[in-house]
């Protein structure tokens, strides 16, 4: 299920950047992706690439799931990041990280390839 | 033009089946129309006369299904309440509105569910609310309710020096009042060490900090003040109601405060209605999906400060006796998960002074909802004094 607005960001994903959408008349940056500019009720977006960097915001480390694909690396960690661009994005922690970064530490976004081809979106601690 | 709706509506029906784990032998629908029965004859209002349905905001019954189930010939308004865990609490707030405009005199708020369809995770995936989770952190591995909540418990912790211990104090106080709850699933006694020895399930959230998952079903009848005067049971009065919701509603990943839910804007409204303050409530029956969002109302419906809520549960303090006496029925923790419903129901029987665990004397109480990624519901209750 992708919503329509949100299409360049998918793309942009699985080809392995960051694309966030900002409001085409005030240039407020939001995501997730949506139909309308909360600041100025603008329809018109552009596209501006992220560094994919942050600062750790919150932490859940999930030792149980149900959902197939996860439940073979739990123990992972899912991370919210403030990132630099100033939205926050949600994802997990590298599965091979020895630790949690604490609140406040400094990651970045990488794209680990996985056995079907594509390309997941992963943070990473930076030294 | 402002409107009150304090005592323009009583809750004069309340009831509940028995809950059970696993399946029920009735389905859903069912249920929901044997509960549904069950409020209005506990009210002593003819199935018949029931003149408005709020049906379970997940659309499992409609209204026409009691229309049909019920005989009833001329149904004057219908709704959903699409709020989770909130709306039952919201739609105490719509009936009273739709009574107090002189559309409906007894209004039916049904739920049950008869523990078919899927665990918790594919049921939430199917939900609206959800579908912005569902799109973008569904595939980057946060999928369920306790992988969602407990970053707002991290952040909390964080900020505030909360520990694991205070979320272990809420669970002991709710399996305390289940182990005296006839009608409540999880009774054997629980202590803190307990809570602390439950493995993880999504770090801070232990498996201890989750509620239960169950069949069954529950309803209320909400019923104009002429009406519920002369019904068979001492009619339960509005005081104050309102609904709130958070910022960044959909996504709590973008929400600027982690640690504010939709009750926060929900809570001065209802007392202000209500006209009664924090210190007037004698027991409240707060949404428990886990113990964090109870910590956390507490701070928001201004019962402690923000930041307060960890030394305001230490010591047995939400027990009956204690400084606020929260969920005497066990709670979705240990009672029975049935959207929050059997948190009003408890607070109706609360307040007719028969409940399985009564606060003595009880005479306001407070009951809230919250579901769907931080809506909040509130209502204000009273004894009848006259």
């Amino acid at each position: 299920m992708t919503t329509l607005e949100a299409l360049p960001y998918h793309e942009a994903l699985a080809a392995g950047h960051l694309l966030l959408q900002a409001c085409g008349d005030c240039g407020t940056l939001r995501h997730p992706p949506s139909p309308m500019c909360p600041c100025c009720q603008s329809v018109h977006v552009r596209w501006q690439r992220s560094a994919g960097a942050g600062a750790v915001h919150s932490a859940v480390t999930v030792h149980h799931t149900t959902t197939p694909a996860y439940r073979e690396r739990t123990p992972y960690t899912v991370l919210t990041v403030a990132l630099d661009d100033g939205v926050r994005l949600l994802a997990p922690l590298d599965f091979d990280a020895q630790a949690v970064p604490p609140i406040g530490a400094r990651v970045a976004l990488h794209f680990a390839p996985q056995t079907d081809g594509s390309l997941l979106p992963l943070f990473k601690t930076v030294p | 033009m402002t409107r009150s709706l304090n005592h323009c509506a009583a809750l004069t029906g309340a009831a509940e089946l028995g809950y059970q784990r696993g399946v029920s032998e009735f389905s859903t629908l069912s249920l929901q129309l044997q509960a549904g029965l069950a409020a209005a004859r506990d009210a002593g209002v003819a199935p018949a006369e029931i003149d408005g349905v709020i049906a379970m905001s997940n659309g499992s019954a409609l209204a026409e299904d009691f229309v049909q189930a019920f005989g009833i010939r001329d149904l004057r308004f219908s709704a959903m309440v699409p709020m989770g865990g909130a709306s039952p609490v919201a739609a105490l707030q719509l009936a009273a509105a739709v009574i107090q405009a002189g559309i409906c005199r007894h209004v039916l708020l049904p739920t049950g569910r008869d523990g078919r369809g899927g665990d918790a995770t594919a049921r939430i995936a199917q939900l609206q609310v959800f579908r912005g989770v569902a799109e973008f952190e569904m595939p980057l591995g946060a999928f369920a309710a306790p992988q969602l909540y407990a970053a707002m418990a991290r952040r909390h912790m964080h900020e505030y020096g909360t520990r694991s211990t205070d979320f272990a104090e809420i669970a002991v106080a709710m399996r305390h009042h289940a182990s005296t709850q006839p009608n409540a699933l999880m009774r054997r006694p629980m202590t803190i060490d307990d809570h602390q020895n439950s493995r993880m399930v999504a770090d801070p959230l232990r498996l201890l900090d989750c509620c239960i998952d169950n069949a069954g079903a529950a309803a209320v009848l909400v019923s104009a003040p002429d009406a519920a005067r002369d019904l068979r049971r001492p009619p339960v009065w509005l005081m104050g109601a309102a609904e709130g919701h958070p910022d960044s509603p959909l996504s709590i990943t973008q929400r600027p405060d982690l640690t504010r839910l939709g009750a926060a804007k929900a809570a001065d409204r209802a007392f202000a209605m209500a006209g009664i303050g924090r210190g007037d409530i004698d027991v409240a029956c707060l949404y428990d999906c886990f113990t964090y969002i109870v910590l956390c109302q507490l701070e928001d419906l201004g019962f402690c400060a923000k930041g307060e809520g960890g030394p305001f549960v230490r010591g047995g303090a939400l027990k009956v006796g204690g400084r606020l006496p929260v969920n005497p029925h066990g709670g979705a923790m240990s009672q029975a998960h049935m959207v929050g419903m059997n948190h009003i129901v408890e607070m109706v029987r609360q307040l007719r002074g028969e409940a399985a665990n009564q606060v003595p004397g009880a005479r306001h109480g407070l009951v809230s909802g919250y579901g769907d990624l931080g809506d909040g519901s509130v209502a204000i209750l009273c004894k009848d004094t006259a």
